[in-house]
C-alpha cells in the first residue's frame, strides 16, 4: 500500500502529511526545551549566587560555534534551494558542509565538556554547571540526531532523487525544518548560559 | 514546491544570504553587549532582546513561518499556550511553597 500525501498536499491541512509530522513534533520539542528553560529561570530566580557564564565558560569558543550553527543554517537552505533547482551536484557540496559543521560543532563542544572536566567541574560542582550540563548535552544529542538523519540523506537517502524527486526534495525540507530549530534552541542557549 | 520558479528561488537566496548576515552581525553585538559595563537586568533585556530578533528572522526566513498555512500558526499557538501555562505553574508552585533557596 502506497504512503499517501508524500508528495501533494491533503485537502484538510494543506501541507503533506510529513511537513504535518514535523510540525507537530517541533511543538512538542518547544515542550522540552520549554521546561529547561523554566527549570533554568526557577534555579536562577532563587538562587542566593549565580555565577556569570564568562567567569566559568568559554565565551570566544562558543561565540565561534553559534557562527558555525547559523553557518549550517544557511548551508542547510541552500541545499534545499539546490534541489528545488534541480542541481543535485550543489545539493550534495551544500548538505556535506551542513555535515562537517554540524560535526565541527560537536567537536568544540567536545574540547569544552573535556577541558571544564580537567578542571573538575562536573554537573555535581554546582547548580550552574547542572543545568549547563543538561541543556548543552541535550543539545548536543539533538545535534547528533540531526547530523545522522542529514548523512542518510547526502548518502543512501539520496537515491530517491533518481525516482522520486519531489518526495526526496521534501524529506530535505522536514529535516531542514528541524536543523533550523536545533540552530534556534542555540541561539537562546548561548546567551543564557555564555553571556548572561 | 514545484511552484518555485528558478527567477523566485534566485530572489529567496538574497533574501537568505541577507538573514544569514544580520544573524551573524546581531551575535557580535549580543557579544558586544555582555562586555559592557551594564546593570544586570538591562544585560539580561537587551541580549535576550537580540536572541529574540535573531528567533523570528531563522523562523520567518529558514523555516518560512512568513508564508506557512494557517493550521502551523494554530499548532504553534497552542504550544505557546502551554508552554506558558508549564512555566507559570512551575514558578507558581515554587513561590507556593515553603522551600528556601537554592545554592
Amino acid at each position: 500500500m502506497e504512503i499517501p500525501y508524500t508528495v501533494e498536499s491533503r485537502p484538510d491541512t494543506g501541507l503533506y502529511n510529513a511537513k504535518m509530522g514535523i510540525w507537530l513534533f517541533l511543538a512538542s520539542e518547544m515542550m522540552l526545551f520549554g521546561a529547561f528553560f523554566s527549570a533554568y529561570i526557577l534555579l536562577r530566580t532563587n538562587a542566593i549566587d549565580w555565577p556569570r557564564g564568562s567567569t566559568i565558560l568559554n565565551v570566544p569558543l562558543a561565540t565561534l560555534n553559534t557562527v558555525i550553527l547559523i553557518t549550517s543554517s544557511i548551508t542547510m537552505i541552500m541545499s534545499w534551494v539546490s534541489l528545488v533547482m534541480k542541481r543535485f551536484d550543489r545539493f550534495r557540496l551544500c548538505l556535506g558542509m551542513t555535515i562537517l559543521l554540524g560535526i565541527t560543532f560537536l567537536i568544540i563542544k567536545g574540547f569544552e565538556y573535556h577541558h571544564k572536566f580537567e578542571l573538575g567541574l562536573y554537573p555535581k560542582t554546582s547548580t550552574f554547571l547542572a543545568i549547563y550540563f543538561a541543556m548543552t548535552g541535550v543539545h548536543v544529542l539533538h545535534l547528533i540526531g540531526g547530523t545522522i538523519v542529514n548523512v542518510y540523506l547526502w548518502g543512501p537517502g539520496a537515491k530517491m532523487w533518481k525516482s522520486d524527486p519531489q518526495r526526496f526534495t521534501n524529506r530535505l525540507e522536514i529535516a531542514g525544518l528541524y536543523w533550523h530549530f536545533v540552530d534556534l534552541v542555540w541561539l537562546f542557549v548561548f546567551p543564557t548560559f555564555y553571556l548572561l | 514546491m514545484s511552484d518555485h520558479s528558478i527567477q523566485d528561488m534566485q530572489k529567496q537566496v538574497k533574501v537568505y544570504l541577507t538573514i544569514f548576515g544580520m544573524l551573524i552581525v546581531l551575535v557580535g553585538v549580543a557579544f558586544g553587549i555582555s562586555h559592557l559595563d551594564l546593570r544586570t537586568p538591562v544585560r539580561i533585556c537587551l541580549i535576550l532582546g537580540i536572541a529574540l530578533l535573531q528567533a523570528i528572522l531563522s523562523t520567518a526566513y529558514f523555516m518560512h513561518l512568513n508564508a506557512e498555512k494557517k493550521i502551523v500558526y494554530f499548532v504553534l499557538l497552542l504550544t505557546a499556550v502551554f508552554l506558558a501555562v508549564m512555566v507559570f505553574i512551575t514558578l507558581w508552585t515554587f513561590h507556593d511553597s515553603t522551600a528556601g533557596h537554592v545554592s
